[in-house]
């Protein structure tokens, strides 16, 4: 347990140290959607999930956004350049946006 | 603060982890898997997935003009059924022209000889021609219209 | 013709190989898809051609009438269309019950080309709809194979694909069904899934997923997709593969594709509930713990966090295990379905569901089918296979895959050789560019180089690289052999494009709705006898009569007759249909029970003993048996069908349950053609063992020109001769009667017709 608690102020240090700012804005936005998402969560475990597509597409678009969020981090992360080649920052920021546009317009017409 | 979101996901799919650890487990080589993949691909050509479920007969048999009863090999005009035996026999040929164009493919090699090179063509050859050839014969005697018309 | 364009095309890819200048090839490329796209559209056409421009079989009839009301009322009203014409007295909520993309998309062609002022009718759309997108498919193939391998063996496929019988078998034009277009759909899905995995791009992943929204609106094989993918990146996993390319084309695929399967009324929920679904969710939790994982031990990489990691694995473990417990427990997710269950447990089907196990098409393949509908590439498609675990990357692991799991499919069901054709043509389209490339590539000396430079551009192996500094003169082979070898690969591509040809023309370009037969002098006979029928029903019965047919023929009454059916292909609900072969396969007096609590009015068999013709009722009669057995064990023995043997016939051997069984009955009824003796029944080769016998509660209203379709009607309970009974004890028998009717079924007492139970109850007693 003791080797517990020395583990997570070391990574807190390595993150606070090492990353980038404009990833540290993206995380913001990560820990915004997510914690959405547990708050869906939550209140459908207290509530109930009548209009289930509505709960659905509520739910999966925080997923989603989350997982688009994290995908923009990866590409934007300068430590991750070898991995995806020929595509910029701004490609993959476009990118983003482009899903962004899909993934609404169908949440829209799924949450009824 | 990474830490913090990275924990949930730890701890909801974990024991998938676990099965990512066994890395002591080798993994096969090409030729392996291939010959693997080969040896169940004959069976399910054979149709051995049929066999199984209809349950035919390994040799049918008809009974001629004069009442003695005759083996034969194939299920006649009939595409969508077979004996066992006729099912093996021509994945075996179906599998013999695989590897006859896969030993093709090895005549490339550099540091074979010549005379092994032709060889290898020849036996190459042989084994595409024949596979290919009797696989036609068997149509025909499947189908006895096969290709006329 | 085709048999021409073919051999054509199977020059050309060579010469592309040789040509260096990238115009060029282009050139060469958009050329040969072309000519695969015009050879595959005129290979389909044999059924046009013979017969008319028509639509085929069973299936097709039913889109065709739903994508003529769609084009009729709208989009929003098909969505909402509650048919009912079938399934009487339920009827049918086609909108929530269909995968639409096939309506939709001919739909969409017939508003453009409308707007573009060509008048053209829905018909012609949906017959020419599959051979058109042969082409589409043609060109998906080729991007397929290109991204795998090279440009060269993507034409190779190409053409393979445009022309092999396994895929025309389902796309010849009329056969307007879902396979037609939903092959080009999986073919783009995959193209586009393996070209965002190679990117990494998020683009591309959610092109994949709009590819696999049009899938999913098209067929239900798209669950073959969405279990692939994922077990692709299960297997780049254990491989060691992962990236964050992988990452994030899977994740962003999984997750907008989920939502957008959603969208389609049939998909409805079913992908966060059914097992079939769960693979994908699995893998993407899996993939989403690995990459934060992943994102650890990137920031500190000297471990440390191995603590971290325990901790969280018992913390896991434990909160899976009572989740998936309480999940059963409760029945959130369901168990596979039966169709699906089969595919792994082969017998299954055998033994509880008769009605798939019915259907020809479900049954397991043999090695005639393999060969008939892949000819040559059977043999080819191991060493492409080979190849691609031999100079293995993490697109060739997903074309093994797919390879060795649409094997297996193939295996058990004769139907899902079209998933294995696809893939067969990719990987024999590989081979055959590379057995032609070795014999070739040696054989101009200046070429190489630069030749080499040209298809690595496309090609990342590198084995064919190696190849090339190689000294030709010493050790190449003699010009006798490499001519040699190539016109034996010419001549065994002309024998498959001689057989494709063959197969398309013969096996498959029939519409079954119009037979042909063939005199011993070679004319042609036409037998239109079931359009003659349909067409006597809708134009000698009352609007809304209801026609009683086993299921086979309930589109066809549907669409053709325009009258109400009980029961049709789509086969949703198995008591219904089960009640119809209790009917069938009942005595005259009890199948006249089940007629009037189902209002049935006239009743439709087939019967081929007249010309010969084999898919007919009686032949069918065993599975109507066994189907009703299964919903009504007491009233239906399957083993008082058979003669004491085991035997299954209809001459004066058969068994006295078979004879007097509605279905027999109705098919021998005055029957008196045949040849010699006059009622000899050409399909079974057996004067049938009742005959001359006079029917009590249904009377012939029409039977066809051969003999093919008979129609009868169900005469209403006073037309027939009942015994007499006393006034009094008939009104008691009323009302006893009526009030266990009305209890027990509200939707047979709909019409109200206590008369007729009356009537058929009493005589019953009698």
């Amino acid at each position: 347990m003791s080797s517990l608690t020395s583990v997570i102020p070391k990574l807190y240090q390595e993150y606070t140290t090492k990353t980038p700012k404009k990833l540290k804005i993206i995380d913001a936005y990560l820990l915004y959607v997510f914690l959405t998402a547990v708050i869906q969560f939550v209140y459908c475990c207290l509530v109930g999930t009548f209009p289930f597509n509505s709960f659905l597409s509520g739910f999966i678009s925080t997923v989603s956004c989350f997982v688009l969020g994290v995908c923009l981090r990866l590409q934007v992360n300068p430590e991750n350049k070898n991995e995806f080649q020929g595509l910029s920052a701004e490609r993959g920021f476009a990118d983003f946006i482009f899903a962004h546009l899909v993934l609404h317009i169908v949440v829209i017409n799924f949450i009824g | 603060m990474e830490a913090l979101y990275a924990i949930p996901f730890s701890v909801l799919e974990i024991p998938n982890i676990k099965i990512k650890k066994p890395s002591w487990l080798q993994a096969p080589s090409a030729m392996t898997t291939f010959s693997l993949v080969l040896v169940s691909y004959f069976l399910v050509t054979g149709g051995i997935i049929y066999d199984v479920i209809v349950e035919p007969p390994s040799v049918g048999s008809t009974t001629d003009e004069h009442g003695h009863s005759r083996p034969v090999a194939f299920m006649p005009n009939r595409v969508n059924g077979q004996y066992i035996m006729e099912g093996l026999a021509s994945s075996f040929l179906f599998s013999l022209g695989g590897l006859g164009f896969i030993i093709l493919d090895r005549t490339h090699n550099p540091s074979t000889p010549k005379l092994n090179r032709i060889l290898l063509i020849s036996v190459a050859f042989l084994c595409i021609l024949v596979s290919f050839f009797t696989t036609w014969i068997f149509m025909r005697m499947k189908l006895p219209g096969y290709l006329q018309n | 013709m085709p048999a021409a364009a073919t051999e054509n095309k199977a020059n050309v890819p060579k010469k592309g190989i040789f040509n260096n200048t990238t115009g060029f090839s282009t050139l060469i490329t958009v050329t040969v898809l072309s000519l695969a796209w015009l050879a595959g559209f005129a290979s389909r056409l044999f059924a046009v051609i013979r017969f008319e421009s028509i639509i085929h079989e069973f299936d097709p009839w039913f889109n065709y009438r739903s994508t003529a009301y769609m084009v009729q009322h709208g989009f929003y009203n098909f969505l909402n269309w509650f048919d009912e014409r079938a399934w009487y007295p339920l009827g049918r909520i086609v909108g929530g019950t269909v995968y639409p993309g096939l309506m939709i998309t001919s739909g969409t062609i017939h508003w453009i080309l409308h707007t573009l002022n060509i008048p053209i009718h829905i018909r012609d759309i949906c017959v020419f709809l599959a051979p058109v997108f042969s082409g589409l498919t043609a060109i998906a193939t080729y991007l397929l194979t290109s991204e795998l391998w090279s440009r060269g063996a993507g034409l190779f496929a190409a053409c393979f694909i445009a022309i092999i019988p396994g895929y025309s078998s389902r796309s010849v034009a009329g056969s307007y069904d879902n396979e037609g277009i939903a092959i080009f759909a999986l073919q783009f899905t995959y193209y586009l899934w393996l070209k965002s995995i190679k990117s990494g791009s998020i683009f591309w992943s959610i092109c994949t997923a709009l590819s696999y929204f049009y899938m999913v609106s098209a067929w239900g094989g798209y669950v073959f997709i969405i279990n692939l993918i994922p077990l692709h990146v299960f297997v780049l996993l254990i491989m060691g593969r992962f990236s964050q390319r992988l990452f994030v084309s899977y994740s962003v695929f999984y997750i907008v594709g989920l939502l957008l399967s959603m969208q389609i009324p049939f998909v409805g929920f079913q992908p966060i509930r059914t097992s079939e679904h769960m693979a994908a969710s699995g893998v993407f939790a899996l993939l989403m713990a690995i990459g934060a994982l992943k994102y650890l031990h990137s920031l500190n990489p000297k471990g440390q966090w191995k603590q971290l990691l325990i901790l969280g694995g018992l913390i896991a473990a434990v909160t899976v295990f009572l989740a998936v417990v309480l999940l059963t427990y409760m029945g959130i997710i369901a168990p596979w379905s039966g169709r699906f269950y089969s595919l792994w447990d082969t017998g299954y089907a055998k033994i509880h569901i008769p009605i798939i196990a019915s259907v020809s098409e479900h049954q397991p393949t043999t090695w005639s089918s393999f060969f008939f509908d892949l000819h040559v590439l059977v043999c080819t498609f191991p060493v492409g296979l080979w190849y691609c675990i031999k100079n293995v990357n993490d697109e060739r692991v997903f074309v093994a895959l797919y390879a060795l799991s649409a094997v297996y499919f193939a295996g058990v069901m004769v139907r899902l050789m079209l998933t294995l054709t696809p893939v067969v043509c990719v990987l024999a389209g590989i081979a055959f560019s590379i057995l032609l490339d070795l014999v070739l590539r040696e054989d101009e000396t200046p070429a190489p180089a630069q030749d080499s430079d040209d298809k690595n551009l496309y090609d990342k192996a590198g084995k064919l690289k190696k190849r090339t500094p190689e000294p030709v003169a010493e050790t190449g082979l003699g010009m006798n052999v490499r001519s040699g070898t190539l016109i034996a690969f010419m001549i065994l591509l002309m024998l498959f494009s001689v057989h494709c040809t063959w197969a398309t023309s013969n096996a498959y370009s029939s519409p079954s709705i119009v037979l042909a037969s063939y005199g011993n002098d070679g004319s042609r006979k036409i037998l239109d006898d079931f359009r003659e029928a349909y067409g006597w029903l809708s134009q000698n019965t009352a609007e809304d009569a209801r026609v009683m047919s086993w299921w086979d023929y309930g589109y066809q009454i549907a669409g053709m007759g325009n009258r109400t059916t009980l029961v049709d292909n789509n086969t949703w609900n198995n008591s219904h249909i089960a009640l119809v072969g209790k009917a069938m396969a009942s005595n005259e007096t009890a199948a006249y029970d089940i007629m009037t609590m189902l209002d049935v009015d006239y009743v439709l068999v087939i019967f081929g003993g007249a010309i010969g013709y084999s898919g007919d009722d009686i032949n069918k009669f065993i599975w109507m048996v066994r189907i009703a057995e299964g919903e009504h064990p007491k009233d239906i023995h399957e083993a008082d069908y058979f003669t004491e043997r085991g035997e299954y016939r209809i001459d004066s051997e058969a068994s006295k349950t078979m004879l007097n069984s509605l279905m027999y009955k109705l098919s021998y009824y005055r029957y008196d053609s045949g040849g010699s003796p006059p009622g000899f029944d050409r399909t079974r080769g057996a004067l049938p063992g009742l005959r001359g016998f006079k029917l009590t509660y249904l009377e012939e209203a029409y039977t066809t020109e051969h003999w093919l379709v008979r129609i009868y009607r169900v005469k209403k309970p006073d037309e027939f001769n009942r015994p007499r009974l006393p006034l009094a004890k008939r009104t008691i028998q009323t009302s006893n009667v009526m009030s266990k009717k009305t209890s027990k079924r509200r939707k047979g007492a709909l019409k109200n017709k206590p008369i007729l139970v009356k009537g058929k109850k009493v005589t019953k007693l009698d």
